[in-house]
């Protein structure tokens, strides 16, 4: 509760009453300083009771269209406060966007002067600039009245509602050729005949005899078969790998994993054969949707874990096939008669028989061995621990699987691109 | 509100006719009520002219304590009508509040020959009143927060 600037005079002048009244004895002093004092008191309680009265009155009604909305869109926002406002109160109503999105156009504030019941209608538009889940910050209603004034913010519940769902900007552009999914010129003979024709050779016992060319054939007076080209479009599994949200990760770096797997999946997902998604948080896997065709499922998808928790860690697991090479290489160096290899050989040789795969290494194998024509598109932060990323990489070598990787401009580096590449990545790619 | 300046003025100095401070009553009512009509004539304000109607009230407390509290409570209504407070219930409930209480306090004093034991309980019924009347603002202040103070936003 602020005093106005009259008030603030009259306290001063029950002070300085006060002060006379007790220098110098004077019992008339005493009364004006406590006429004063009990003027404004009184006024106080008067103000707080009116204000207690408006409290209880307040109802919001807000819309916001769309609430679902890729960064930077347009929001429109229509916010009607309903106040009974007494007598002798003014007030100021401001409805409290989210944060991160600026006011575009229209004004979030009004003002009532009149005594009454008012249905106050706010209409502005918003510029998204952050994004999640964004939720308004509420009402704030500032009364006054001639000696006080005070700021009510109404927060939380019905007066937060809508919440604005704003997808972060992202994209990535997952492979080669035309499309999402990386079409490409195709040189497969038997699996695909397009309409192009790719070349002309000469025919060979086992050709099918629709392939052949007559006019070649007849102008050169030797057989030849057409070979045709066409478009063969890999069924992509795409892996978004969400920052664990108790670690440090700069929320930029999500942002970009986020928006370029929203990016991606809306394209995929148009796709003869949908979209497969794997959202995982390092070595969790958080969800798994094969084939899936429903864009507001794989929205959801990755909504939903948008914060994870990374339960499990794998810092710096061995794959055994891994193990089983660096046990064969000190065998072939155990002759220079240094002790120490032929240790750790027979530690190598007592614990890789017991070693059992990760649940997520389970995990990948089975989600990349759903069918032979695979393609693996990756997205990740690059942040923090990276053993996952290996595990997929070289699950998807073992498998002959295609695999990609995309990192945020910023995340990425020469050593960490070396490190993606050893792993079986074979394309390492930049979000923007 | 310079009209009620001027006839408190007069008042007062009416009350203090045939005692050594009435002339100082006179050439302080001419000199408030000059000031006031200076005031409203460059800058009106009210609060100002609020407060140069204590010293007519100071001295016709040396006439009546009774008197000293009727014209408080006129400058008070006056000073409410003009901030522009004419609500009629809470402009009642105030001048209502406001001459209780200063009367009874008014007899409170008149009571005593010192002022310091007034002045003490004035003190501690001033920390109290604050008191209640920040408990009051927390109370509704928490109440329309709905409990909680965190920072709105991304969730």
């Amino acid at each position: 509760m602020r005093p106005s600037r009259r008030t603030v005079v009259l306290l001063i002048a029950a002070a300085v009453s006060l002060l006379l009244a007790w220098s110098l004895d004077s019992a008339p002093a005493l009364f004006l300083a406590g006429s004063m004092s009990g003027f404004v008191a009184v006024r106080a309680f008067l103000f707080l009771h009116a204000a207690g009265t408006v409290a209880s009155g307040v109802r919001v009604e807000r819309t916001a269209t769309p609430f679902i909305l890729r960064q930077g869109s347009p929001v429109n926002v229509t916010c009607t406060v309903h106040l009974l406002l007494p007598h002798g109160i003014r007030a100021e109503v401001s409805d409290v966007p989210p944060p991160g999105a600026p006011l575009t156009k229209g004004s979030s504030s009004a003002e009532i002067t009149l005594a009454g019941s008012h249905d106050m209608k706010l209409a502005y538009g918003l510029s998204c600039i952050s994004c999640g889940r964004l939720s308004f910050g509420g009402v704030d209603i500032v009364l006054h009245d001639p000696f006080f004034s005070l700021l009510l913010p109404f927060r939380g519940g019905a007066f937060s509602h809508p919440t604005l769902l704003v997808d972060p900007v992202g994209r990535f552009r997952a492979g080669e050729g035309s499309g999402i999914i990386g079409d490409k010129d195709s040189e497969a003979r038997k699996l695909l005949r397009g309409y192009g024709i790719r070349s002309f050779r000469g025919y060979m016992p086992g050709d099918d005899p629709r392939t052949i060319d007559w006019k070649l054939t007849a102008k050169h007076g030797k057989l030849f078969v057409r070979e045709y080209a066409g478009m063969i479009g890999k069924s992509p599994l795409l892996v978004a790998d969400l920052p664990d949200s108790a670690m440090p990760c700069p929320a930029s770096l999500r942002d970009a994993v986020i928006g370029s797997a929203l990016d991606a999946v809306r394209e995929m997902c148009r796709m003869p054969r949908g979209c497969s998604l794997m959202v995982i948080c390092g070595p969790n896997l958080l969800s798994f949707l094969p084939n899936e065709r429903s864009s507001a499922r794989l929205e959801r998808a990755l909504r939903e874990y948008s914060s994870p928790q990374q339960v499990l860690r794998c810092y710096r697991t061995l794959d055994p096939a891994v193990a089983e090479a660096f046990r064969q290489r000190l065998g072939e160096t155990e002759g220079n008669g240094d002790g120490f290899p032929r240790k750790l050989r027979e530690i190598y040789s007592a614990f890789i028989p017991a070693m059992e795969p990760l649940p997520f290494e389970v995990q990948c194998a089975r989600a990349l061995a759903r069918q032979g024509d695979t393609a693996l598109h990756v997205l990740s932060t690059g942040w923090g621990d990276a053993s996952h990323l290996a595990i997929l990489g070289l699950q998807a070598r073992r498998r002959g699987v295609d695999a990609r990787i995309g990192i945020p401009d910023s995340a990425i580096s020469p050593d960490l691109v070396r490190r993606l590449k050893g792993w079986g990545y074979t394309v390492v790619r930049v979000m923007a | 509100m310079v009209m009620a300046v001027l006839a408190i003025s007069l008042v007062a100095a009416g009350a203090l006719f045939g005692t050594p401070l009435f002339p100082v009553a006179l050439v302080a009512g001419a000199l408030l009520a000059g000031s006031g009509l200076v005031v409203v004539f460059f800058h009106p304000e009210e609060t100002a002219l609020f407060l140069f109607a204590q010293p007519p009230v100071f001295l016709s407390w040396y006439a009546s304590p009774l008197l000293a509290v009727a014209l408080e409570a006129l400058i008070t209504i006056a000073f409410l009508v003009s901030a522009g407070d004419t609500g009629v219930r809470r402009g009642v409930v105030s001048a209502i509040l406001l001459v209780s209480v200063s009367g009874l306090f008014a007899l409170f004093i008149a009571g005593h020959r010192h002022v310091l034991l007034p002045l003490v309980l004035l003190l501690i019924v001033c920390v109290i009143v604050m008191l209640a009347l920040l408990g009051t603002a927390s109370h509704l202040i928490h109440r329309v927060t709905g409990g909680s103070h965190e920072a709105p936003g991304r969730q």
